[in-house]
């Protein structure tokens, strides 16, 4: 498989790199890892007329920590963040996540967490080469007005988000920073997501993500990521969870749960911080209250876009979550103390 | 589209060439440099048989573009051996029965020197990770990842 | 991974233990001999091979499963600078391939499914070949489609051949031994069954590809991947013959092959085409798969639904065996309808059953079409006879490892299709996986063990009217061998076991003897690298040349020397005796023609196993030997995902004798993943003979982090047939490994999968099923409501 051709840019600085967006808007992409990008673009399901490498821009590629926060760089390798070690103890479902991403030799040191976050959404019928898809209309994602994947069709495209540091770190509470030549913003990770499938992203033309900001733990939380795979690497999520659970040592007072790979975004399951707050921390009954609700929750949005069944993603949503949830309150009782915790 | 000119260090030799922007790394290695070493076994990054070193990093050079590589030093499985001798993780290879048809071999010792770089105290679990993004059908695996873990071990002894 | 090594009894193990002491070569880890070339990047596959004037060649597939093709317009492709050929079906003489010639290489009038060739581009560059296969224009009608091959039977499905009156082949596999509906009565216990199994496909690391080359003088060479050299020079010879050319040669060169499997076993459409375009263009044309076009372009495992009734008397006797099955051939017909002639060796043999019923219907789908895969129909088959034999063992209330031992197979038993078990180490494979997996331990939740065997041909397999192949050796002056074979080394190994068969016999290193094997030009005939035949039968070849050489080696060195022939030893490349040496074999070998009326050394030998061919009635020593397996596994089942996880496998196998125990390994690890993947994850998905999963990311192959601890166990029973005591071991790896996973899940969590692959979604199914829920779940392409299991 070739790739089409485009120019290629490498800027010395980010506002280089800015002013490049700026001039090129929606003909350029930005190229950090390029696990995701080039593929799409062999297959032509992407047809930049121009790249901007992140390839020089180390301002991009740093970890720090700062006023309670770990800060990302956008072009932070997957293998970096492995190998930063206050993650192991500090932020153990972010470690989770990234760990489970693809395979170690083919993401992790190419692959970025920008990359990660940023990934378009996808579908069986529309991640496929150019001659599969001649074969049939075209759908909602690559410009036509159809959907394989939904029973009976449908006028929006239900690709899925498979981004697995997306659902942790929403749960976590991160934010990011998005820049253009003229302005920078930082919002919740969560309002990077459209929802649609067709545009999963709410960046603008013209707009780079170039940095996160993960909440410090704080004592009494914890969090998790699980991720269902039939195999132990390669694979995308058939489902998967991140959760985030704060206790006052014996009963959960704040809880959060993120799907991923169900719907168009990472999917917030808001009755889960209703029906775990104030009950026994881990209370099974109450976890398991959690995963039929997030069962309800997501069944309305799973398409038949990935070769497992639907009704047994469905399934799947409730014991994941029930999973994700269960270690992520383990966690937290057992790190009552953060700074000391190791 | 027009080239653009690129300075890169392969297997201990310097380079000045002119690429396409949409060459591939692994274009540039097998199509005009002849080092066929590295394969093509899907072109879209989920096999692992054209993985070379990039500043001592495996990166898939299918999904790597040339240019990217520009100012970085490459191995390929062409450069494993030095001087004439063969790089110990070859030797193991061949001596362990991890060698088959061959076609996932270079990708995968590679990916093993990588690893052995970064850890070259790695243990079989983590040899089993870090070598479980490059698809093997002949060997199951098993003969590959003890070649890898008799690198480990003798490394040991002899310190 | 640990190798033990059993032999039947201790009178054999002694004389065996007497015998490996004087081997030097036999029986030793020896790397292979292509090892060095292929760890350092050196070895060269179809992908580095680039000739002078080279064009590059594509394939335009169909759009359509089953369409008319109204109107193909190739003005556009053939004017893009750069495009010197454009073929479409019309273009082309009429040129047939596979086992019923029903398949041109490019299709004219009508299309059968998504992988038919439609046209073809050569171009001075590969981009070039690419925008003019997507610049032809087809105009086709679609017409209705079959896609299941049961529903292809009936009066009323569209035809895929018309003028075959019936989408059935005329192939009728039947066979009945014994009087099954007497035996039925008769039985005391019963079990009936429907299983299936579905399309897999090779996965072959290096993707397909073949360079056609025309001479001058209209001679063809032709580089390509391929299992079967002979053969394949056959297939391109016809296809010369119909292109006008008489008595010309075809040489088919074979470059490192990057895994064979059996997908390599026939000639393909690219291969034909690469010949056309060569043909009319004049020039060298290259044809290389992407993977893409490997998974939906090359022939998969063939989909079968069995149905197998099977019963035993009080003592757990078999009684008889009664099976039916409907092979999906998909639209051509490839090696694949021939596959129920293996799967009737263990449903006649697998096990002592006298009374035995066999039918299978081969099915034309507008899917694509089925090619031999590692076993040759041996998986399907044996997945359901294993899976109902611990069906009935359960019926009977026997415990499963008796059951099998009361049925085992024994030496010098003649089985009811006449085949005629020599050396036969199965009681042994059964002991060594029950006593490995402690099958009486108490069970923790959601753990299971389960064990199934295997009978597979371990000294060739007489499917042509010839099993043989031929060997040339030649000697030089310093004592180095030159081996010319008809085997086809495709990564299993067979050049190293050849040089390691002639090394023993002529006293020499491994590293003395060179084996060529790729070059129709130079090497002997062979029917090729199938039915685990090459140890056996390429080396018994070898090992017969061999001996002619040593015999003349002895013969001129009694001469040279004046010390009789049986005083002489040949070793360590020179002649001793008396324990001390005498003369360097080189010295020999050197003074042999310079010298009046010299002479060189030189031997063939065609090697032709003593096995049959099959009789009307199916019957007939197909093997001149057997080999035999037992696969023992623990899983544990997650049983809220379904998922299955292997804690521990053990594989025990008779190859008669280990001549490399590493390479044997290496034989037996990959067949046992392959076997676990085609029980668990892997599978063609077809929607409409569409393939959905294309690539390695949705086509489940299992990695590193999958592969399980597994074990392997060689039991030596040194077959008087085979070459020092060899048998077969190619496929028989990954033969038994599905009903084996399958019996230890149901000892497990009490459900049983009757249909592979054995996905978590179908186990927690049929847990809810068992449960008493109500729902099984939604097939994610119908949509609809599957059936439980």
């Amino acid at each position: 498989m070739r790739l089409p051709p485009f120019a290629y840019e490498r800027p010395r600085d980010l506002y280089e790199a800015l002013e490049l967006l700026n001039t090129f808007g929606k003909d350029c992409r930005v190229l950090a890892g390029g696990t995701d990008l080039l593929v799409r673009m062999k297959q032509g399901l992407a047809t930049p007329s121009r790249l901007i490498s992140l390839k020089d821009l180390p301002e991009l590629a740093t970890i720090n920590e700062s006023d309670g926060f770990l800060n990302i760089g956008t072009a932070v390798k997957l293998a970096d963040i492995l190998a930063y070690e206050p993650i192991q103890y500090r932020w153990p479902g972010l470690l989770e996540a990234v760990k489970s991403v693809g395979a170690p030799s083919i993401q992790h040191f190419s692959g970025t967490i920008g990359g990660n976050l940023c990934q378009d959404n996808r579908c069986q019928f529309y991640n496929q080469s150019k001659f599969f898809r001649q074969a049939r209309q075209t759908c909602n994602k690559a410009g036509g007005n159809t959907c394989f994947a939904w029973k009976g069709g449908s006028d929006k495209c239900h690709s899925i988000c498979q981004s697995d540091s997306a659902p942790i770190l929403i749960a976590m509470d991160a934010r990011i920073t998005i820049k253009s030549k003229n302005e920078s913003r930082t919002i919740p990770l969560e309002e990077l997501y459209s929802s649609v499938g067709e545009r999963p992203l709410t960046l603008a033309d013209d707009e780079m993500l170039t940095e996160i900001h993960v909440p410090g733990p704080v004592p009494g939380a914890g969090c998790a990521f699980e991720k269902l795979t039939y195999r132990s690497s390669i694979d995308y999520a058939v489902v998967s969870a991140g959760a985030y659970v704060q206790t006052d040592g014996s009963k959960t007072v704040n809880a959060r749960l993120i799907i991923g790979a169900v719907a168009r975004g990472p999917l917030a399951i808001a009755a889960v911080e209703k029906t775990l707050k104030d009950r026994t921390a881990g209370d099974e009954e109450a976890i398991d209250q959690a995963g039929r609700e997030a069962m309800n929750a997501a069944e309305a949005f799973i398409a038949n876009n990935i070769t497992q069944p639907v009704e047994y993603r469905t399934q799947m949503v409730s014991v994941i979550t029930k999973r994700a949830l269960s270690r992520a309150t383990k966690r937290a009782l057992s790190h009552t103390d953060v700074s000391e915790a190791k | 589209m027009n080239k653009q000119s690129l300075e890169i260090i392969i297997n201990g030799e310097k380079y000045s060439l002119a690429v396409e922007p949409n060459r591939t790394l692994l274009e540039m290695l097998r199509d005009d440099l002849e080092l066929t070493g590295a394969k093509e076994g899907c072109g879209e990054g989920v096999c692992g048989s054209c993985t070379v070193l990039m500043d001592g990093k495996p990166v898939r050079s299918c999904l790597t573009l040339a240019l990217e590589a520009s100012g970085s030093h490459v191995t390929t499985v062409e450069g494993l051996a030095q001087h004439g001798e063969l790089d110990p993780l070859q030797q193991s290879f061949i001596d362990h029965g991890a060698v088959q048809c061959g076609f996932c071999t270079s990708g995968m010792l590679m990916g093993a020197k990588g690893l052995l770089l970064e850890n070259p105290h790695a243990g079989a679990k983590e040899i089993r990770n870090s070598l479980s993004g490059h698809i093997c059908r002949c060997t199951g695996y098993t003969k590959i990842v003890e070649a890898v873990e008799s690198v480990v071990e003798s490394s040991k002894e002899k310190r | 991974m640990q190798t033990v090594l059993y032999v039947t009894d201790d009178q054999e193990r002694k004389g065996n233990k007497e015998i490996m002491e004087e081997f030097t070569v036999i029986g030793k880890r020896i790397s292979k001999v292509d090892a060095v070339d292929k760890a350092t990047g050196r070895a060269l596959y179809i992908q580095d091979f680039k000739l002078p004037g080279m064009l590059y060649g594509k394939i335009l597939y169909s759009k359509y499963p089953h369409a008319r093709i109204i109107r193909v317009n190739t003005e556009k492709a053939k004017a893009l600078p750069g495009v010197i050929t454009v073929l479409t079906g019309e273009d082309i003489p009429p040129v047939r391939l596979g086992v019923y010639k029903d398949n041109p290489p490019l299709k004219a009038g009508k299309v059968r499914s998504y992988r038919d060739e439609v046209a073809a581009v050569a171009a001075t560059d590969l981009e070039t070949a690419r925008e003019a296969i997507n610049l032809i224009e087809v105009t086709y009608e679609a017409v209705p489609a079959i896609f299941d091959p049961e529903e292809a039977l009936k009066p009323e499905a569209p035809l895929v051949h018309e003028n075959h009156k019936t989408n059935l082949l005329k192939m009728p596999w039947n066979l009945h031994y014994g009087d099954v509906e007497a035996a039925k009565i008769e039985a005391a216990f019963n079990v009936e069954e429907r299983f299936s199994t579905t399309w897999v496909t090779h996965c072959c690391m290096g993707t397909s590809g073949a360079i056609a080359d025309f001479d001058h003088a209209d001679n063809l060479t032709v580089y390509t991947n391929t299992q079967i050299p002979s053969l394949a020079q056959k297939d391109f010879q016809e296809t010369l013959k119909v292109l006008g050319f008489k008595d010309k040669r075809v040489r088919v060169i074979k470059p490192c092959i990057g895994g064979g499997f059996g997908s390599k076993l026939d000639t393909y459409a690219y291969e034909h085409v690469a010949i056309l375009l060569a043909w009319r263009s004049r020039r060298p044309v290259k044809i290389v798969f992407e993977r893409e076009e490997e998974f939906c372009a090359t022939s998969p495992r063939q989909p079968t639904v069995t149905y197998i009734s099977m019963g035993c008397d009080k003592e757990g006797k078999l009684l008889y065996r009664d099976m039916s099955m409907v092979l999906d051939n998909g639209a051509y017909t490839s090696w694949g309808a021939t596959t129920p002639s293996v799967m009737m060796m263990p449903i006649t043999s697998l096990y002592r059953v006298p009374n035995v019923r066999y039918n299978a219907k081969c099915v034309y789908t507008n899917n694509t079409y089925s090619q031999a895969m590692r076993g040759y129909g041996n998986p399907q088959a044996t997945f359901a006879i294993e899976s109902a034999m611990d069906m009935l063992a359960e019926a009977a209330g026997i415990d499963r490892v008796e059951f099998r031992r009361i049925n085992s197979n024994q030496p010098g038993d003649v089985t009811p299709q006449g085949l005629k078990i020599t050396t036969c180490g199965l009681p042994e494979c059964i002991e060594a996986v029950s006593r490995d997996l402690e099958f009486g331990r108490p069970r923790e939740k959601g753990v299971g063990v389960g064990l199934a065997s295997l009978i597979h041909v371990g000294g060739g397999a007489r499917i042509y009217k010839s099993d043989g192949c031929g060997t040339i050796i030649k000697m030089d002056d310093y004592g180095k061998v030159d081996v010319f074979t008809g085997a086809s080394d495709m990564g299993q190994g067979a050049d190293t076991i050849i040089a390691q068969i002639v090394a023993e016999e002529l006293g020499v290193k491994v590293e003395d003897v060179h084996v060529f094997h790729q070059d129709t030009d130079i090497c002997p005939w062979d029917v090729g690298a199938h039915a685990s035949r090459t140890t056996f039968v390429a080396g018994n070849s070898a090992l017969g040349a061999a001996r002619k050489i040593r015999h003349r080696l002895l013969n001129m060195a009694s001469e040279t020397t004046g010390i009789d022939e049986d005083k002489l030893t040949l070793k360590n490349r020179a002649f001793f005796a008396d324990g001390k040496q005498v003369l360097p074999i080189g010295k020999l070998l050197r003074g042999s023609h310079f010298k009046p009326r010299g002479e060189m050394m030189m031997a063939d030998n065609f090697y032709d196993p003593p096995n049959e061919n099959m009789g009307r009635d199916f019957s007939g020593n197909m093997s001149a030997t057997y080999s035999f397996g037992t696969h023992g596994v623990r899983v544990k089942v997650d049983e809220a995902t379904g998922k299955v996880e292997i804690l521990d496998y053990i594989a025990a196998h008779d190859v008669g004798r280990a001549i490399n125990p590493m390479l044997l390994d290496g034989q037996v690890h990959g067949g046992v993943l392959m076997g676990v993947g085609y029980a668990l994850t892997e599978q063609v998905i077809l929607e409409n003979g569409r393939n959905m999963n294309p690539d390695f990311r949705d086509y489940k192959i299992l990695t590193a982090m999958d592969a399980i601890h597994s074990k392997a166990v060689v039991i030596e029973t040194v077959d008087e047939q085979g070459p020092f005591g060899a048998k077969g071991i190619g496929e028989p790896g990954c033969v038994p490994t599905a009903p084996a996973i399958a019996n230890a899940i149901y000892d497990a969590i009490g459900v049983r999968i009757k249909d592979l692959p054995i996905t978590p979604e179908k186990v927690l199914a049929a847990i809810k099923k068992k449960n008493g829920a109500v729902s099984c779940g939604i097939d994610a392409f119908t949509q609809k409501e599957q059936p439980c299991e």
